[in-house]
């Protein structure tokens, strides 16, 4: 009883590695209380039983046929799904989503007209069916991007300011009309009174054809563009009937 | 053996039935025990499946008969993963070692009082490791039963070796300290072992 009662010391690495392999204590001094416990480990490594290995027929006789199954199926993937067309379903992907996206990007470049000018009017005229309003023709047009081509426009002595891209959303002539439009309160030359109809939609939409042209001027390019309203620019007092006619910014 | 094995494997991998029946027969009760530790009664089912998988993927797999085992066992593993969760909303079912045993009743063999009692000790000692925490039971198995050192049980399953061998060696300690595991120690006056039917006074009805 009374070794019986005292408990086996704790195992340790060394000692348990000898007993995984192959639960042997064969290997080297072991406590007599292990013994039951190799006893366990030899217990479940310990040959096959005859109800272990019995359908080994039926597995053998199983296998000839799912070996066959799997090479077909691995034939039929690689033939039936070849592996190239993936990497190029990838691409075309790809390709795709690119082209939504730049498309996407050059709808807003066309909105906002921060294209160069060659491109502004194609891309405009590609998006405008799809809503994307024209740049540059709204009051929401400031210009900027254009003023380093204002100077040039103006050493030409034609181009009035907002208009020093190739597409100018309204006559070069514009300006001068709407100035002399709102100094004459309305009276014009008939013949520039039909053009600045013309340009604005119809003479109904004049005044706020204008106001957007003038405002444009205005804030656009003060320096290369015709003096704006005198009382917003007491610094220039230039006759604004005659603003339409750039000063060469250098001779 | 080991050659033979080898052997086995590669023309097994070149679809030959003999071949396979080879090395099915060697590793065959591993993974049967393993899976019994692992899913207890679903054991049969999910072996039958791993070897299945390995019959169908066999040509595709490189390696040796070591390689081999490895890979043998982890799909063992994940059949027996899958299985677990076939299961899932069941409770799980404890090993009963009783079971195993039960169903050979009518075993007419000359050594089958003999049979029988190794029947008995494997299932026991099978239902012991099932008690343990499932990886420390599963280091014990990998490392015991399917003859694999710490860092090929530890690619079965997806550690360090380290770790095995911790688990493992836990796994021991927990299984000598096991109440059935003491109450097997040899008394201080063992009987006399005078003939070597001693075994036979162990029947399997005592399981």
């Amino acid at each position: 009883m009374g070794t019986r009662g005292k408990r086996p010391r704790r195992i340790r690495r060394h000692e348990a590695e000898r007993l995984l392999d192959g639960g042997s204590v064969a290997g080297g001094p072991v406590d007599a209380g292990r013994l039951e416990l190799a006893r366990v480990l030899a217990a479940v490594s310990g040959p096959a039983l005859p109800e272990e290995v019995a359908d080994e027929e039926a597995a053998a006789a199983l296998f000839g046929r799912q070996y066959e199954l799997g090479r077909t199926a691995r034939a039929s993937s690689r033939y039936a799904l070849p592996r190239p067309a993936s990497p190029r379903a990838v691409a075309f992907r790809l390709a795709v989503t690119l082209g939504v996206l730049l498309s996407g990007g050059l709808a807003a470049s066309a909105e906002t007209g921060i294209l160069p000018a060659a491109l502004q009017r194609p891309a405009h005229a590609l998006f405008s069916p799809f809503g994307v309003p024209p740049a540059g023709t709204g009051p929401a047009r400031t210009g900027q991007p254009r003023h380093s081509t204002a100077p040039s426009a103006g050493a030409a002595g034609t181009g009035p300011p907002g208009a020093a891209g190739s597409a100018p959303p309204y006559p070069d002539e514009a300006i001068g009309w709407c100035r002399e439009y709102e100094n004459g309160k309305g009276k014009l030359k008939t013949k520039n009174l039909a053009d600045l109809s013309a340009a604005a939609g119809g003479t109904a939409k004049i005044p706020g054809f204008c106001a957007a042209v003038l405002g444009a001027a205005a804030s656009g390019r003060p320096g290369a563009a015709g003096t704006p309203q005198p009382t917003d620019h007491p610094a220039h007092p230039s006759k604004p009937a005659k603003s339409h006619k750039p000063k060469p910014t250098h001779k | 053996m080991s050659l033979d094995l080898s052997r086995a494997l590669r023309a097994a991998q070149d679809g030959d039935e003999s071949g396979f029946a080879v090395l099915w027969r060697s590793l065959q009760p591993a993974v049967l025990r393993y899976l019994r530790v692992v899913t207890g009664e679903a054991a049969e089912d999910v072996a039958s499946e791993t070897w299945l998988q390995v019959s169908r993927d066999l040509a595709t797999f490189r390696g040796d008969i070591d390689g081999f085992r490895v890979w043998l066992f982890r799909i063992a593993r994940h059949r027996g993963i899958d299985e677990r969760r076939r299961m899932a909303r069941r409770p799980a079912i404890p090993f009963d070692p009783h079971g195993a045993v039960a169903e050979q009743g009518q075993v007419p063999a000359p050594d089958a009082a003999d049979e029988a009692g190794r029947r008995a000790e494997t299932s026991w000692a099978l239902g012991l490791i099932a008690t343990l925490p499932p990886d420390q039971a599963e280091a014990v198995m990998l490392r015991v039963v399917a003859g694999l050192d710490a860092t090929q049980a530890g690619i079965v399953l997806g550690k360090r070796p380290g770790a095995v061998r911790v688990a493992a060696m836990r796994g021991l300690r927990r299984l000598a300290a096991n109440a059935e595991v003491q109450a097997r120690r040899p008394r201080p006056q063992p009987a006399p072992a005078v003939r070597p039917a001693v075994t036979s006074t162990k029947p399997p009805a005592l399981f």
